[in-house]
């Protein structure tokens, strides 16, 4: 070849790479930055209580069923994920899950029954998971075929479907082999792999390219733990965060004169309530209990201390399965509780309000704003605020009169099976009737006898006043850059980024 | 023979204070493990002691009584607190710190971790506010009265009155969400400077104040004048002769800063997210989580220790009278 050609056919190549390298450069990672308060725990899917871990359990794992929810929706329906179809017996102790055939893990593992059955039977082995109260009545997990397996439970169970939404799938041979050391570079078969995570500073995953279903629009998801409202603000305001949660709503209008922020509010799906105990007086007098109920005033904590969300009229709130909206709650009405005060057995002394900080937005202020009413109608309180773990820990020993608490998820089945039928919180004397339609609840699988069930325990809650007086549903805010589309919210803080992505992409 | 008399009591007089030397620095590290253990002792019993169950905090609100109980079995709560107290001793005697019950990690990765960004922090800090106060200080105590003294006092009221809180909102404010020159949070060189100067702050005013007043102190001593009157020019006399007596509480109180600094800083910490021992240290209390808050404990405790001792060994080596108390 003569000299001449040579020379062509290299300048030719290095114009080629020169010219890919700066395509490279112009091609942009496509990444969603994400910050929260809290850190992940550890990696294990069925051992933690982390709402963080939740969101980063979506990117990397899938499950037998997702979620659907929108805000006009009233309960929650499910999808199929790795399950493509499902049937619940009669009786509701058995759920047969067909499984989608084709599925791979990230290290190459096929996704079959087995997993099913090693992934759910680490409730039956482990007691102390904490993601256990969920599995608590499992009995087996039975492998019919490769693709056929059949949850059994002890008891009617009313809430498998809502527990399957946050129990990813694990790969058996990969966990029986290494056990928990799995976790340490935790594998799934979800949209995206595991990247790495520096605690305190980040978490990255990575778009997986061999994803079963519809592929992610971004490369990578970052997540970051910033524990202070106003440095997750500044960092939306100055784009190094894309999407940022628990924010508060002082915080708009600054987010709104940037010109580049949306304001994303969702209701929660908790109750903010007050609980007491109705064996002691002058709780155990129904006059002394409409008296405070009358007393509050929910508009005002709603539009001028939470600065969002909705009055409570039942305890089932809106977008909760069973939620009542016909169901009536009286307005404030101060002359009304002045009267049933002075009727009542009350006899002036200081009512002691037991407030845990940080477990909902603006416990203080509302709690400040719930002794305000008191006064006004006659009724002396102190407010106690108290460190979460103290708050706990007197909670269970019984050892308060009134106590604030925010609560809820879902669906309600915990809340009344454990907290009105079991009485976890030691409220003491609950009305038997309570008890007892509490407990049923929680075993009737046919939908609308368990809404009509539902509706009977918010209806005596509010008629009876006891053992908890509701108070407001509050809202939860996020901030995301004006652009962002296919991010999902939902009421108990979980969010859904999988198919995140700006509108240009 | 009067000089191998001589020669013999000076080897006697050095082999004595050598002995002297040895004996005051096994003194010295008994009495740092004494106080190790004292701290461990102190720790261990006021977090159980301390109301709060972690059991209760790791499992759901609605989590019965037998769950919590099968917990607490678990991670060993309910053992009798002696017989906790030496499993963790015996644990740390083999360089083991005990797991987080949060983070179900080692604790001493968890704190290894962090320890680099607690210690930049710090260094960061403590340079800066000396590298911006010494020398302001000496210049304000040097030229009393004068415009620079006025900014110096200004800028210790300023230093010791603002809040750290306020302060660092107020530089994110300005340098990132303004002038966007900045990160608001991270970990990195650019990210260090805001956490630094807020922290630095405070420090920088302390330092200020005490140089000031050292200066005019020692500028006033008969020593000074005399070294004066010999005609040595003005800033030799503060540089050569003034400037060492100042820096000797300056130092002290550098010490002691960067030793409170190694125990975390979580209000820096958590506004700029800087990822430093004092957050992690927070949320574990926060969370009961024993183990971890023990382990930092004693892991802080005995950084401060050790820099102690070594300056202790530093002085007794400057300054004879020491080693002879």
């Amino acid at each position: 070849m003569r000299k001449s050609t040579k020379v062509t056919i290299l300048l030719v190549l290095v114009t080629l790479m020169l010219v890919s390298s700066l395509l490279a450069c112009f091609a942009k990672e496509k990444v969603i930055t994400f910050a929260r308060p809290e850190d992940m725990q550890w990696m294990d899917p069925y051992d933690n209580q982390n709402t963080t871990n939740i969101i980063l359990d979506y990117m990397v794992y899938d499950r037998l069923i997702d979620l659907d929810w929108s805000p006009e929706s009233i309960g929650i329906s499910f999808v199929p994920a790795l399950a493509t179809e499902w049937k619940i017996s009669p009786d509701g102790k058995e759920y047969t899950f067909k499984l989608r055939e084709g599925v791979k893990f990230h290290n190459g593992e096929p996704f079959n029954a087995e997993c099913v059955k090693v992934s759910l039977g680490r409730f039956l082995n482990e007691k102390t998971l904490r993601r256990g109260f969920l599995w608590v009545d499992l009995k087996e997990v039975e492998v019919v075929d490769d693709y056929t397996v059949i949850v059994r439970f002890n008891n009617p169970n009313v809430i498998c479907l809502n527990s399957l939404i946050i129990t990813p799938m694990l790969p058996a041979e990969a966990f029986k082999e290494k056990g928990k050391a799995l976790f340490n570079n935790p594998i799934g078969t979800g949209l995206f792999t595991w990247g790495y995570w520096v605690r305190g500073q980040e978490i990255v995953v990575n778009k997986n390219p061999d994803y079963w279903g519809k592929p992610a629009y971004m490369d990578k998801f970052v997540y970051l733990p910033l524990t202070e409202t106003s440095t997750r603000l500044a960092a939306v305001l100055t784009g190094e965060v894309d999407i940022s949660d628990t924010m508060t709503a002082d915080q708009i209008p600054l987010a709104e004169s940037s010109g580049n922020i949306e304001i994303i509010s969702r209701l929660s799906w908790d109750t903010v309530y007050g609980a007491f105990q109705t064996i002691k007086p002058p709780f155990n007098d129904i006059k002394f209990r409409q008296a405070m109920d009358l007393a509050i005033d929910r508009e005002g904590i709603v539009k001028n201390v939470m600065k969002g969300g909705r009055a409570a009229t039942g305890y089932i709130q809106k977008g909760i399965f069973g939620f009542d909206d016909s169901l009536v709650r009286a307005k404030q009405d101060i002359e009304k509780a002045k009267q049933l005060v002075k009727e009542s057995v009350y006899d002036g002394r200081t009512i002691d309000i037991m407030v845990p900080i940080g477990w909902f937005p603006n416990e203080k202020d509302v709690a400040q704003a719930i002794q305000g009413n008191f006064k006004e109608v006659g009724i002396n309180s102190k407010l106690t605020i108290l460190e979460g773990a103290t708050f706990a820990e007197k909670r269970a020993a019984g050892d308060y009169d009134i106590f604030l608490n925010c609560d809820g998820g879902n669906d309600v089945n915990d809340v009344f099976k454990l907290v009105i039928a079991l009485d976890v919180h030691k409220l003491g004397n609950i009305n038997p009737e309570l008890k007892k339609l509490a407990l049923e609840q929680s075993t009737v699988v046919d939908k609308q006898k368990r809404k009509e069930l539902l509706r009977k325990i918010d209806n005596i809650i509010n008629t009876d006043f006891a053992p908890i007086i509701t108070i407001c549903q509050p809202e939860n805010i996020y901030f995301q850059q004006k652009g962002i589309q296919g991010a999902k919210y939902y009421g108990d803080k979980n969010a859904d980024f999988r198919y995140a992505h700006y509108e240009e992409w | 023979m009067w000089a191998s008399l001589l020669k013999s009591i000076e080897e006697r007089d050095s082999f004595n204070m050598k002995k002297k030397m040895i004996r005051y620095i096994i003194n010295r590290i008994l009495l740092c493990i004494l106080v190790l253990l004292g701290v461990s002792i102190f720790s261990f019993g006021i977090l159980h002691l301390a109301p709060g169950d972690p059991a209760r905090l790791l499992l759901p609100q609605t989590a019965t009584d037998e769950e919590i109980n099968n917990l607490r079995e678990k991670i060993g709560l309910n053992k009798p607190l002696h017989i906790q107290y030496f499993v963790y001793m015996k644990g740390v005697m083999k360089g083991d710190l005990g797991t987080s019950l949060y983070y179900k990690a080692p604790n001493l990765d968890l704190i290894l971790d962090r320890m680099p960004a607690t210690l930049i922090l710090s260094a960061a800090a403590i340079l800066g506010s000396c590298l911006l106060a010494i020398p302001l200080g000496v210049i304000a105590g040097v030229k009393q009265g004068s415009f620079i003294d006025f900014f110096a006092i200004l800028f210790v009221v300023l230093g010791q009155s603002i809040s750290i809180v306020w302060f660092a909102i107020l530089l994110i404010f300005i340098f990132s969400v303004k002038l966007r020159i900045l990160p608001s949070f991270g970990y990195g060189f650019r990210a260090l400077i805001m956490p630094a100067t807020a922290l630095g702050f405070e420090m920088s005013a302390l330092i200020t104040r005490l140089t000031r007043a050292e200066m005019i102190n020692v500028l006033s001593e008969d020593y000074i004048l005399a070294i004066r009157a010999k005609g040595i020019q003005k800033y030799k006399v503060i540089n050569r002769y003034a400037l060492k007596n100042v820096l000797i509480p300056i130092t002290t109180i550098v010490g002691l800063t960067f030793a409170r600094f190694m125990g975390g800083q979580l209000v820096c910490e958590s506004i700029f997210a800087w990822p430093g021992i004092g957050k992690l240290v927070m949320s574990a209390i926060y969370g009961r989580d024993f183990p971890l808050v023990q382990a930092v404990i004693l892991v802080v405790a005995s950084f401060i220790v050790l820099i102690n001792l070594a300056v202790d060994i530093i002085y007794s080596f400057i300054d004879p009278r020491i080693r002879y108390n």
